[in-house]
């Protein structure tokens, strides 16, 4: 197990060092001075010179590349040209918004998808499944910055349960932050949810007709039970890989809702400084987001190999 | 009063008919086999006895279970809301499929006290789980494994230990031993003979193999098509039978030496085989060096045109990885291919194409080896792509001959795989095969997944297609009957060896090497 765990973390580093050096020469070769978008296009020669000094950016790309990751390590990013802030304060200031919406939105679509998928299954073929699986096409179908507009309608303007849009810091309100975050999230899950209900219901249906399904059968448990006691467990298998997808686009994806409810989250910041040509704070953004997205991968087969036996072997138990 | 029986039962999904008046006793302690083709209604008889069955289907006819008390069952009410306290407890089960009944993510132990614990739960210890491990000849401390831990019998004894666990006074048992290898399958056929009568239990035995009721039962009931045609004793049956259909079936399972037929002297072998080594490297972490098995170790053999070269041995011993490597498709890790003016291997190179439409496979299943998106039409014309001198006029034609050539009408070539008898897929497999006229047939356990009555034309064909075209075959196969029919000499292999070699009548009545034996051993005959 240990031997897995090193490989597997070795392999993570390495796809995170792609990925690093991915982004770093991809925006490297876009066109633009960083400088003159700073200084503006009236600046003097000698100004942008002393500014590229200043920013390094008169050294070779692959020395450059190494400061960045140097930085990457010792948290200095450095400055945001557009925002005159540190770029590791942006970007940690908006995890603390991105973050808990997008592990909020994954429990809830969690909660809402699982057993309706299950009830479904349960009653494959019949009203009940066609009713639930109509809802979950609808679900799916509605665009879902729509539905936020329209949970902002009734739950904050008409019925004013929930604040509209904004975000409170959690050091200044936990409970308003808690409060700011209630309607982005249920906007963000209710499709997640669908699709969960969905890639459930089939899941557990095939499993079903599993031959061990029969098994149970004949040891005397009803079909429920069987479905319980030995279905769900398998049908979680291909649905964890869905979650562990969803969790990712979540956190990165979540930009539409963000800017209907006006939170300052991660999406929007590296929308604004791509507006901004602030490649400083792109690049570095965008890491975090490939970070997050390499590490929920990797806990999604963590989690694979603790719940299926036949791979805890191959990862040497 | 007998334990179970079943009065005029018949089973119908919509118009359908699929048993029909069926009436069966299985006496106290009795062993009954239930024997019939795929899709004769065997399963859904054991099925209904469990109140298992598929909820589309509509049964009439009356069910008697007497268990200490005698119940009389309606049929027709059977189903989910029908109270069935007997399955799992009274009667037991135990299915075909080995690799799938058991639960992947459950412990063996736990899946068996689950049993326990809905029907015995004064029983539901560690002690008693590790006695009926024992019972089924498993050791108890296997109750912490996982399936895929066991092996095929493993699991199948792992299944029957579930079923056995509920103090069954009823076992059935359905094609319990059909996906096993011929040692395996003796080894749970003796074993569920022993326990059957040491626990004084009622068995339904439900197989399409004659061979393996044979040894187990001393009823026998003949199932054709949804009828009871035959039922009496086994012995009778066996020695006496009276209907056509259980004559075919008994002469089926006896396969008879096809006639020789006159080949010229050939000097060249077709095929040479010189030291041919496969070998599986496998690493866990990239900075280990790989553990290496080797699935064939130096097998060297030559196999002249005309002539048909059986392989035999146990599962796991190398059979498949041999042929695959002689047909090109795997890359040998030693030793080289001489094949008609070709040489190909190790250090050789790759099979060159002059020489891969001279070769063909045959493989095991006719259901899976048809792509089920693909007409017939189309699959036949695939080979042919090797072939790129031909037009199109002319490849059509080579496809409508090979139709012919197997028995079957060209006219069906607009349908799909499913739309064929499993005995007519294996037929269009072999018309695949020799669309190309290939000089070597390599058939991989071809009429394996046969029913027996199929078998015997199937092996016909293959004779007179041999006799015609003068192809020399490779012949794999775990049932040694066959082996003996269809081949002149024959291989026995080993742990990736070739242990024994001969003409086919010297190894198998004067058999030297252990596992030879040990096959010989297995053979369930009637």
């Amino acid at each position: 197990m240990v031997g897995y765990l090193i490989q597997r973390l070795l392999g993570v580093a390495l796809t995170l060092l792609v990925a690093a050096a991915l982004i770093f020469f991809l925006l490297d070769v876009l066109p633009g001075d960083p400088a003159r978008f700073m200084l503006g296009i009236n600046a003097s020669d000698e100004a942008l010179n002393a500014l590229r000094q200043q920013l390094g950016l008169d050294q070779p790309a692959f020395v450059r590349f190494g400061q960045w990751l140097m930085g990457l390590f010792t948290g200095d990013l450095g400055m945001s040209a557009s925002q005159r802030a540190p770029i590791a304060e942006l970007i940690l200031e908006r995890m603390q918004l991105s973050l808990p919406l997008a592990f909020g939105a994954l429990v809830l679509s969690t909660l809402i998808g699982l057993p309706l998928g299950i009830l479904a299954a349960q009653n494959q073929g019949k009203i009940g499944d066609a009713g639930l699986m109509g809802l979950a096409q609808i679900g799916i179908a509605i665009p879902n910055f729509w539905f936020a507009m329209l949970l902002v309608v009734v739950f904050a303007v008409t019925l004013k349960w929930l604040p509209p849009g904004g975000f409170v810091p959690w050091a200044e309100n936990p409970a308003a932050a808690f409060r700011a975050l209630i309607l982005p999230t249920i906007a963000l899950a209710l499709p997640q949810a669908a699709i969960l209900a969905r890639v459930m219901r089939t899941s557990l249906v095939d499993v079903a007709r599993q031959d061990f399904i029969r098994t149970a059968r004949a040891k005397g448990l009803s079909k429920n039970q069987a479905l319980w006691r030995h279905g769900v467990r398998n049908a979680l298998l291909p649905v964890m890989t869905i979650m562990g997808l969803q969790f990712a686009f979540l956190i990165a994806g979540t930009i539409i809702v963000e800017n209907v409810f006006y939170l300052p989250g991660l999406g929007r910041l590296i929308f604004t400084a791509i507006s901004a040509r602030d490649l400083f704070v792109v690049r570095s953004a965008l890491l975090v987001l490939v970070g997050l997205v390499v590490i929920i991968m990797f806990l999604v087969d963590l989690l694979y190999a603790l719940v299926d036996p036949r791979l805890k072997k191959r990862a040497g138990n | 009063m007998s334990l179970a029986s079943l009065e005029n039962l018949s089973i119908r999904f919509g118009d359908r008919q699929v048993l029909s008046n069926i009436n069966l006793r299985i006496e106290a302690g009795a062993r009954v086999g239930l024997v019939g083709e795929s899709g004769s209604g065997k399963s859904l008889t054991a099925l209904s006895l469990m109140n298992l069955l598929p909820e589309s289907a509509e049964a009439s006819g009356v069910i008697h279970l007497n268990f200490g008390q005698h119940v009389k069952i309606d049929a027709t009410q059977l189903g989910e809301d029908l109270p069935f306290p007997y399955r799992g407890a009274q009667i037991g089960m135990v299915f075909q499929e080995p690799m799938t009944a058991l639960n992947p993510l459950m412990r063996i132990g736990d899946q068996i006290g689950e049993v326990l614990a809905l029907h015995r739960p004064d029983l539901n210890t560690k002690a008693h789980i590790g006695q009926l491990l024992e019972e089924v000849d498993l050791r108890a401390d296997m109750h912490r494994r996982y399936p895929h831990e066991l092996s095929g019998g493993q699991r199948q004894r792992v299944g029957l230990a579930m079923a056995l666990a509920g103090e069954p006074e009823l076992l059935i048992a359905d094609e319990p031993t059909s996906a096993l290898d011929m040692i395996t399958q003796r080894g749970v056929i003796d074993l569920i003979k022993r326990i059957a009568s040491a626990r004084q239990m009622g068995l339904l035995f439900i197989s399409h193999d004659l061979g393996a009721v044979a040894a187990l039962c001393d009823q026998i009931y003949v199932l054709e098509k949804g009828k009871l045609v035959e039922h009496g004793d086994s012995q009778t049956i066996l020695k006496n039978p009276q209907q056509p259909y259980t004559q075919r079936l008994v002469a089926a399972a006896k396969p008879t030496k096809r006639p020789e037929f006159s080949r010229p002297a050939q000097r060249e072998p077709l095929l040479e085989i010189d030291g041919l080594t496969r070998q599986f490297r496998q690493k866990r972490y990239f900075w280990q060096s790989p553990d290496i098995t080797t699935a064939v170790d130096q097998v060297s053999f030559a196999l002249h045109s005309g002539e048909t070269l059986g392989l035999v041995g146990p599962s796991g011993c190398g059979k498949t990885s041999l042929s695959r490597m002689v047909a090109g498709l795997d890359s040998a890790q030693g030793g080289s291919v001489q094949f008609d003016g070709h040489r190909f291997g190790h250090g050789v190179g790759p099979i060159p194409m002059a020489a891969r439409r001279e070769i063909s496979m045959v493989f095991q299943d006719p259901f899976s080896s048809f792509d089920p998106r693909m007409r017939m039409q189309d699959a036949l014309l695939e080979p042919l792509h090797l072939m790129p001198e031909l037009t199109t006029a002319q490849k059509q034609k080579r496809v409508h001959e090979a139709v012919q050539r197997v028995g079957l009408s060209i006219d069906m070539l607009n349908r799909y795989p499913h739309a064929f008898s499993g005995g007519q897929r294996q037929r269009l497999a072999i018309a695949r095969a020799i669309v190309l006229k290939p000089k070597l047939l390599i058939l991989d356990e071809p009429v394996s997944a046969l029913d027996v009555s199929i078998r015997g034309d199937v092996l016909a064909l293959l004779h007179d297609l041999q006799e015609k075209f003068g192809m020399a075959y490779l012949f794999i196969s775990h049932d040694l009957d066959v082996v003996r029919a269809v081949t002149d000499r024959v291989m026995v292999m080993d742990h990736g060896k070739i242990v024994e070699h001969g003409k086919v009548e010297d190894v198998f009545d004067h058999p030297q090497a252990e596992i030879t034996k040990k096959l010989l051993d297995a053979r369930l005959t009637i």
